[in-house]
This record gives C-alpha cells, structure tokens and sequence, in this order.
C-alpha cells in the first residue's frame, strides 16, 4: 500500500515536471519561431480576431459588473466614514493594479484557452498534427505560434478595455447611489493611479497571456485518447491556466509592490 | 530505398515491432498486410519517423530515419507523401487550401501557379472542380482522394498509404486501388501500403509482407503469399490456418 501511494506520487510528481518542461519547451519554440510571424500574418490576425473582437462582449459584461461590485462594497464602507469621493481611487487603482488584468485574463482563459485546447487536441486525435509533420510543416510554426502572437497581443487590449468600462461601471454606481459626480470620481483616481499601476497592470496581462496560450497549446497538441481525451485535455488547460495566473499574479504582486 | 532492420517498437508493456525486418524497391509497391493490432500502422509510422524504434533502424536511400535530427528529417520527409486511414485533412482549410498547402510552405510559387497544380492533381484523382469544397461536405471516399492528391502535390518519389481502403464500399474501394495502381504507372513512385484486405494487397501489390504479433512471417509476390502454408499468413487469407488444409482433404 506504502508502495503504490509512493509510486503515485512520484509518478504525479513526475507527469507534472514532464508538463512543465514541454510547457516551457514549446513556448521557447514557438518564440522562436515568430520570425516566420510576416508569412503568417493571416493566421495571426484571424487569431487576433477570434481572441480580441470575440472576448470584447464577454469581457465588457464581466468587467462592468466587478467595477460595480467594487464601488457599491467600498463606497458603502467610505460612507460610514463621510469619505465616500474616495471610491473613485480605490476603484481606479484595484482595476488597474489587479482586477481588470486578473479578470480579463481568466475570462480568456476560459474561453479563449479552452477553445485552444480543444481545437489543438482535436487536430491531434484526428492525425491532422501527424499530417503536418509528414509534409514537413513544422506544427509549432503553423498552429502555436500564430496563436501566441494573437494572445499575447490581445490581452492587453483587452485588459486595458476591462479596466475602463470597469471604472465606467463603477462611476456609474458611486453617482447613482453614493452620489459622487462622475468628475470627482475620473479626478480622484487619476490623482490616486501611478505610472507603475498601469505598467505593472500590463507587464501582468502580458505574463498571463504566454501562460494562456502555452498551458493550452501544450495540453492540446498532447492529447490523446479520442474525444474524452479532448475533452479531459481542455479541462486540464482551463484549470492550470486558472492556477498559474493566479499564482503567478501573487509573485508579480510581491516584485512590483 | 527502405529498408527497416530489425526494429523492435514497445507501448507501456507490449511488444508491438518484434523485430521487423522489411526492404521495400524503388518503384515497386509493397503491402504490409495484418489483422487488427499487428502493428502496421506503427512499422509505416516508423518509416517517415513518426515514431522512433526502441531498437534497430530504418534506412531511407541509406540515411538512417532515427538518427536524423527535426531539420534533416523535414528535408528527407520532402521525399514523401503519406495518407493516413482518417484522410488527416485540415478541417479548418477547404480542398484546395489542403492540397495548395505543402506548395504554400516549401515553394515560391504564385498563387496561380499553385492553383493550377492544385487542379492537375485533383483530375488525376477524377475530383475536378472541388477545390472550394469544405472538407466536411465530403464523402469518405472523397477525403481518401482528396489526401491522395495533397499527398502527390510535391511529386514525391515515396507515398505510404496507411489502410486507404478501409471504410469504404467495394466500389470506392476499387476506385481508390486502381488510383494507386495509377500513380505508380504514371509517376513511377515506390509506395508502401498497410492493409487488412487480401483481396486488394492481391490486386495493387508487387510484393506483399504479412505482419504477424509484431514480425513479417512472410514476404513474397501475391501469387506466393496465396500458396504460403505459413499458419499465420493462411489465418490471414481464409480467416483460419484449417480452412485450407480441411478443403483439400474434402
């Protein structure tokens, strides 16, 4: 019994360094490969279209929300304290430094990711990959990379979009409840935010973006098994997109703050 | 122009390649035959380094297969053409974009001048005119075609046919057998086709190989493969080793 518990645990243990290799193997390759990015500029705006103007609804709706969230939680707390014109700023700086790109990033992920994952592994599973590599067309070259690219160019954007219908969202909550003028709120937080807030807001969305897109790619491009083997690799693609981005957003908190 | 020398091949604890010893002559076409699980599948894979061996090698034009690192097997995979069982077609990609796509990678070719090949290659399959055709809207004996075509794009001087019959009704099937039959002929390509089917290894083989429990029993041309006494190659002709034994005591 010792023994099997042991040798599931080395072999878990074991899985997890081979995943994290070919993870970290394959986001190398596929930055290596974005020289050929001119000769497939088509690939990559098709991918930019699908991540960007595809997410652009759902982000918007998730991000309006939370911005409304957060001013109806905090303005009520800075009521009790007759500060409540301070909501502007804490709603600015929490989009900024941490919501809009944690958000907006496990939105994609979601989304985004899980459609990766699945399209990839369905490629797999089908023996389109296989295909590719009998004519001699590199995989990493013709389906991650562009799809790199497209992330890691999207995501920002669509991290910057989040944050401010997000601040839009919660204007709309401190003037209609709060009673705090829309122009007191921009103006609190624009003297509240910092060059590092919307730096650090952005290097974040750009950290999470390879993350996204490599876990997804990898847990695509290595599925197997048929259509539950698609399917448990999307799921893994989700779930480790979710974990790193959260884990990842607690150590790029600690390096810049 | 092949030869795979002793090739032993495991997954998790089964021997799938026992051993497989095979040489296969230029402009011939040989069938490695076997049932459900003889391992194939694995030995073609084997041969466009798909898959590496556990032990022994596989020589193309005297370079060996597994030894060759990602950019030389890319430019020995140049030589070329595989069809998969599934036809392995981009779903994402319509007929023409799928045969266009190894001249869009490798050549400077114009669009109109890949175009043009891409229509020469779909008469030689008698499928003109469906290069704008969504792969989903065809039939299985259309997409076994098609990847013929994109597997003949590149005039390769090597094409593996991974079961390109299976699946399909005895007229498709014939259709499919008569092209490959064509393609030799006509561009004068050494192929190597994996089959379960005696009747059609008979019909397009020049030489047939059984595979048997992961190693070639026999090999020979199809008029010797019918005449074997071999158990494991009667299995394979008359569905049991007795049946020809009983007949002619009958």
């Amino acid at each position: 019994m010792k023994i099997s518990l042991f040798e599931k645990t080395g072999g878990a243990i074991l899985d997890g360094l081979e995943a994290a290799g070919g993870t970290i193997r394959l986001l190398a390759n596929s930055l290596y490969w974005c020289k050929a990015a001119p000769r497939y500029r088509s690939g990559i705006v098709n991918q930019m279209d699908v991540i960007g103007v595809g997410s652009i609804p759902v982000v918007g709706l998730v991000s309006i929300f939370s911005g409304m969230v957060l001013a109806l939680q905090t303005g009520l707390e800075l009521s009790r304290f007759h500060v409540e014109e301070m909501v502007g700023s804490i709603v600015a700086v929490s989009m900024f430094r941490e919501m809009g790109p944690v958000i907006t990033a496990i939105i994609v992920a979601g989304r985004v990711g899980a459609a990766m994952a699945a399209e990839l592994g369905t490629m797999k599973v089908s023996e389109e990959i296989d295909a590719l590599e009998t004519m001699s067309i590199n995989p990493v070259r013709y389906l991650v990379m562009p799809r790199v690219v497209g992330l890691v160019s999207m995501l920002p954007v669509l991290t910057i979009f989040g944050i401010l219908i997000g601040i839009g969202g919660g204007s709309v909550i401190a003037s209609s409840i709060m009673d705090v003028e829309p122009q007191v709120f921009f103006q609190k937080g624009v003297d509240f935010l910092s060059h590092k807030d919307v730096f650090s807001g952005l290097a974040k969305s750009v950290v999470f973006a390879f993350l996204i897109a490599s876990i997804s790619c990898y847990q695509g491009i290595k599925a197997k098994g048929g259509a539950e083997g698609v399917g448990k690799a999307t799921i893994r693609a989700v779930v480790l997109s979710f974990l790193f981005v959260l884990i990842f957003d607690y150590f790029l908190t600690r390096i810049f703050y | 122009m092949i030869e795979i020398v002793d090739v032993w091949k495991n997954f998790g604890k089964k021997d799938v390649l026992r051993g497989v010893n095979l040489k296969v002559k230029k402009g011939c076409t040989t069938v490695i035959i076997g049932g459900s699980g003889a391992g194939k599948t694995v030995l073609i894979r084997h041969i466009i380094g798909l898959f590496k061996p556990d032990r022994g090698d596989v020589f193309i034009g005297g370079i060996s297969v597994p030894n060759l690192n990602a950019e030389e097997l890319e430019k020995v995979r140049k030589q070329f053409g595989m069809v998969f069982q599934s036809g392995a077609l981009l779903n994402s990609l319509t007929v023409g974009e799928n045969i266009a796509l190894p001249l869009m990678e490798h050549t400077n070719m114009s669009v109109d001048e890949i175009m043009k090949v891409v229509g020469e290659k779909l008469r030689m399959v008698h499928l003109s005119g469906i290069e704008d055709e969504s792969i989903a809207n065809l039939s299985g004996g259309m997409k076994k075609r098609v990847a013929v075509a994109r597997a003949i794009v590149r005039n390769p001087e090597i094409i593996l046919y991974d079961e390109p019959t299976a699946g399909l009704d005895m007229v498709m099937a014939r259709r499919v057998e008569n092209l490959i039959g064509d393609l030799k002929e006509r561009l004068g390509v050494t192929s190597v086709v994996v089959t379960h089917d005696i009747g059609g290894a008979c019909r397009i083989g020049d030489r047939i190989a059984v595979l048997s429990e992961g190693e070639i029993v026999e090999a020979g041309s199809p008029e010797e493969i019918m005449k074997s006494k071999t158990p494991a190659v009667r299995r394979l002709v008359y569905g049991n080793s007795d049946h020809c034994i009983l007949r002619r005591g009958a």
